[in-house]
C-alpha cells in the first residue's frame, strides 16, 4: 500500500510535480497515466526515496519514505525509467547482484531466478552477457531483478516502453499475477490502451497535477466521453484541466 | 559491511571483464622494463663507443710527438681526417675531428701555447663524451710537457701545484645510484599506485551513472556509504595489485637486466617498499572515487584524472632537482613522503618504523575522509540525476 499526500517538486522555475495525492492499494493495479513530461518519473523517484519532495509525504505500508528510506525501500520493488543492466554481467549475475545486496539467501535466489526464467521465457539469453540484449530481453531481466526479493509494493516506470507484442503480453500477465497475490502495483505509462487494459484504478497527471482519478468507468464519466482515449485527450490536452 | 563486500565482488568481476582495465595492467608492467632497456642500451652504447674510439686527426704531420703520444693511448685509434672536418661533423659522418694547425710546432718550440682544435657537435651525447675524453687526454699531455719543461730548468713541478685537492665523499655510491638512476623506481611504483584503480573507479561510478544503472542500484535499501566503500575497495584492490606487480617487475629488471644498475635490494627492502606503497594506493583510489562521483560521465572522470596526473610527478622532480630538504615533515605529505621513503630503502638506508606507520596512517586517514565526502555526494539528487 502506497499513500501519496500533497507531493510537490520544482527544478528551478519549472514545477515538475504540484500537489499530487493518490493511493496505490494492495491487490490493485494502479496506473499513473500522463503525457511525456507530466511528472510521472519525478513522482516515482520521490516514492522510492531518490528525490526529496519539497512538500508532501509518501508512506509505503505506513513507513514514511523521507524519515526511513531504507525501511521503505525494503518493501519496494522498482523498475526505474533508465532500464539499464550491467553490460559485462550475464542476466543471472545482474539479478544475483541485487539479491545479494538485499541479503536474500543464495538458494532462495536461485529458486526464484529459475522460476522467473521459466515464467518470462529467459532461458535463451539469461546466461549471456547483457551487452548484446535486445530491448525485450533486457526488460525481462530488469523485471526479474526488481521482483527477486518478492516485494509487496511494485513500482514500474514505463515497463512496456518499446516492447514487442509478445513481451508486452508476458509483462501484463506477470503484473496481473502480482495483483492476484495481493501486491500493490503502481505503473506509469503514457499509453492509454496499456492502462485501460490492465488497471483497476487510474490516476491521470498532466503538467505535474492530478487531473482525474478513479476506475476507468469513473474517468469516462467524469470527462463526459464514451471512449477512454477521448477522455484522456480532453483531460490532459490544451483546454483541459491540466492547463487550469 | 557485508553489503560493501557484495559491491566489492561485483565491481571486481566487472573490472576484470573490462578490456580497458586489462590494458592498464599491460601498460603498467611494461613501461619500467622498456625504459630501463632503452636507457641501459643507450648508456652501454656510449661506453662501447668510448672503448673502441676512432679519432680523426687533421694535420698529423704538424705535431709528430703529440700524434705519437696519442697513438700510444689504449683503446684509441688515430685515423686520417676527412677533407672538410666541419661539414663532416655537421653531417654526422664522424663524431669529432682533432685539427693541428701548421704553426703548432713553431709555437710549441717558442714556449707559447700551441693551439689545437677539436671540431665537435655538443648536441650529441656520444660525441660529447668522446670530446670530453680527448680533451682530458690533451690536458694530460700538456701537463706532462709542462712538468718536463720545469724539470729541464731545475724547478720542481710540485712548485706550480700549491694545492692538492682530495675529496672525501660522504654520499655513498649506492645512495648516489639510488637518487639518480633509480629515481624513477619510486616514480614508476607511485604511478602504478596512482593509476591502478583509475579504470574501475571511473567505470563503476561515473560510468554507472552515465549508463543509468545507478538509479536501480540506489533502490536496494543499501546506505550509500557501503556502495561507495565497496566500489572504492575494488578500485583499491586493483591499484594494490598493480603496485605489487610493479614491484615484481622492478625486482626482475634489477636482477636480470645486464649491467643495468649496480644495486640489489634485499627481500626485506622490497617488503618495506610494498608497505610504503600500499597505503598510498588506497589513498589515490579514494581521490579517484571522489573525482568519479563528481564527474557526470566516464569521459569527464578521465579528464579529471588527467588534471591530477601530475601529482606523482611533483615529488619526482622535487627530489631530482633538490627542491625539498628531507625531514620529519615529509612523512606527513602523501606521495612525497612515500617517494622519499622508497628512495631511502633503495639506497640501503634504514627507514624508521614510526615514519612508515605515520605515512601510512596519514594516507589512510585522508582516504577515509575522502570516502566520507564521496558518500554524501553519491546520493545527492543533483549528482544522481545529472543527465
Amino acid at each position: 500500500m502506497i499513500q501519496v499526500q500533497g507531493l510537490r517538486k520544482t527544478f528551478g522555475d519549472v514545477i515538475a510535480v504540484d500537489d499530487v495525492s493518490f493511493a496505490a492499494e494492495d491487490g490493485r493495479i494502479t496506473g499513473l497515466l500522463g503525457p511525456n513530461g507530466a511528472g510521472k518519473s519525478t513522482t516515482l523517484r520521490m516514492l522510492y526515496g531518490l528525490m526529496a519532495p519539497e512538500a508532501g509525504e509518501v508512506a509505503v505500508d505506513g513507513v514514511d519514505v523521507q524519515r526511513q528510506p531504507m525501511t521503505a525501500q525494503e518493501r519496494i520493488g522498482a523498475l526505474p525509467d533508465t532500464h539499464a543492466l550491467y553490460p559485462r554481467l550475464t542476466g543471472r549475475e545482474n539479478v544475483r547482484y541485487f539479491a545479494r545486496l538485499r541479503g536474500i539467501p543464495a538458494d532462495l535466489t536461485e529458486a526464484r531466478l529459475d522460476e522467473f526464467v521459466r515464467l518470462l521465457e529467459m532461458g535463451d539469453f539469461v546466461d549471456r552477457r547483457a551487452k548484446g540484449y535486445s530491448h525485450g530481453e533486457r526488460s525481462r531481466v530488469l523485471l526479474a531483478r526488481a521482483l527477486i526479493h518478492e516485494p509487496r509494493n511494485v513500482l514500474l516506470d514505463e515497463p512496456t516502453n518499446g516492447l514487442d507484442v509478445m513481451s508486452t503480453r508476458r509483462m501484463r500477465d506477470l503484473i496481473r499475477e502480482l495483483r492476484d497475490r495481493g501486491c500493490a502495483v503502481l505503473f506509469s505509462s503514457h499509453i492509454m490502451q496499456e492502462v485501460s487494459l490492465l488497471c483497476d484504478h487510474i490516476v491521470i497527471v498532466a503538467a505535474g497535477r492530478v487531473v482525474a482519478a478513479g476506475s476507468p468507468d469513473a474517468i469516462r464519466e467524469a470527462a463526459g466521453c464514451e471512449d477512454l482515449e477521448d477522455a484522456f485527450v480532453r483531460l490532459t490536452g490544451p483546454g483541459g484541466a491540466g492547463d487550469a | 559491511m557485508r553489503r560493501a563486500g557484495v559491491v566489492f565482488q561485483k565491481e571486481l568481476l566487472d573490472g576484470i571483464r573490462d578490456r580497458r582495465a586489462f590494458i592498464a595492467v599491460l601498460v603498467s608492467i611494461s613501461i619500467f622494463p622498456i625504459v630501463m632497456l632503452v636507457m641501459g642500451r643507450f648508456a652501454e652504447g656510449i661506453q662501447d663507443e668510448l672503448r673502441n674510439m676512432e679519432l680523426p686527426v687533421a694535420g698529423q704531420e704538424n705535431a709528430p710527438a703529440l700524434v705519437e703520444w696519442l697513438g700510444q693511448q689504449p683503446s684509441l685509434e688515430l685515423v686520417p681526417a676527412p677533407e672538410d672536418p666541419e661539414s663532416a661533423v655537421r653531417n654526422r659522418e664522424v663524431d669529432l675531428v682533432l685539427r693541428i694547425p701548421a704553426d703548432y710546432e713553431e709555437r710549441f718550440a717558442e714556449g707559447r701555447p700551441a693551439e689545437v682544435e677539436l671540431v665537435a657537435d655538443s648536441s650529441r651525447t656520444a660525441a660529447g663524451a668522446k670530446a670530453g675524453r680527448v680533451t682530458r687526454l690533451l690536458e694530460g699531455y700538456g701537463q706532462e710537457v709542462a712538468a718536463l719543461r720545469l724539470v729541464s730548468r731545475g724547478i720542481s713541478p710540485l712548485l706550480v701545484r700549491p694545492l692538492a685537492v682530495e675529496r672525501a665523499e660522504v654520499f655513498s655510491s649506492r645512495r648516489r645510484t639510488a637518487f639518480s638512476a633509480l629515481g624513477f623506481i619510486p616514480f614508476f611504483l607511485l604511478m602504478n599506485a596512482f593509476f591502478g584503480g583509475m579504470q574501475i573507479a571511473s567505470d563503476a561510478i561515473a560510468g554507472e551513472r552515465e549508463r543509468g544503472s545507478i538509479e536501480a542500484l540506489l533502490l536496494n535499501a543499501v546506505p550509500a556509504r557501503f556502495l561507495v566503500l565497496g566500489k572504492w575497495a575494488a578500485a583499491a584492490a586493483f591499484a594494490v595489485f598493480l603496485t605489487l606487480l610493479g614491484i615484481g617487475t622492478c625486482v626482475l629488471v634489477l636482477r636480470f637486466m645486464p649491467g643495468a644498475l649496480n644495486i640489489s635490494p634485499s627481500v626485506a627492502d622490497w617488503v618495506l617498499v610494498a608497505l610504503t606503497a600500499i597505503p598510498l594506493a588506497l589513498f589515490c583510489s579514494a581521490i579517484q572515487v571522489v573525482l568519479s562521483t563528481y564527474a557526470k560521465s566516464y569521459k569527464e572522470a578521465q579528464t579529471y584524472f588527467g588534471y591530477v596526473a601530475f601529482l606523482p610527478m611533483i615529488p619526482f622532480f622535487a627530489v631530482t632537482f633538490n627542491w625539498v630538504e628531507e625531514g620529519t615533515w615529509t612523512a606527513f605529505i602523501p606521495i612525497l613522503g612515500q617517494h622519499l621513503m622508497i628512495l631511502n630503502v633503495m639506497a640501503g638506508e634504514a627507514v624508521a618504523a614510526w615514519e612508515l606507520a605515520l605515512a601510512g596512517l596519514v594516507a589512510l586517514g585522508a582516504a577515509a575522509a575522502l570516502l566520507r565526502f564521496a558518500s554524501g555526494l553519491f546520493v545527492r539528487e543533483s549528482v544522481v540525476f545529472v543527465r
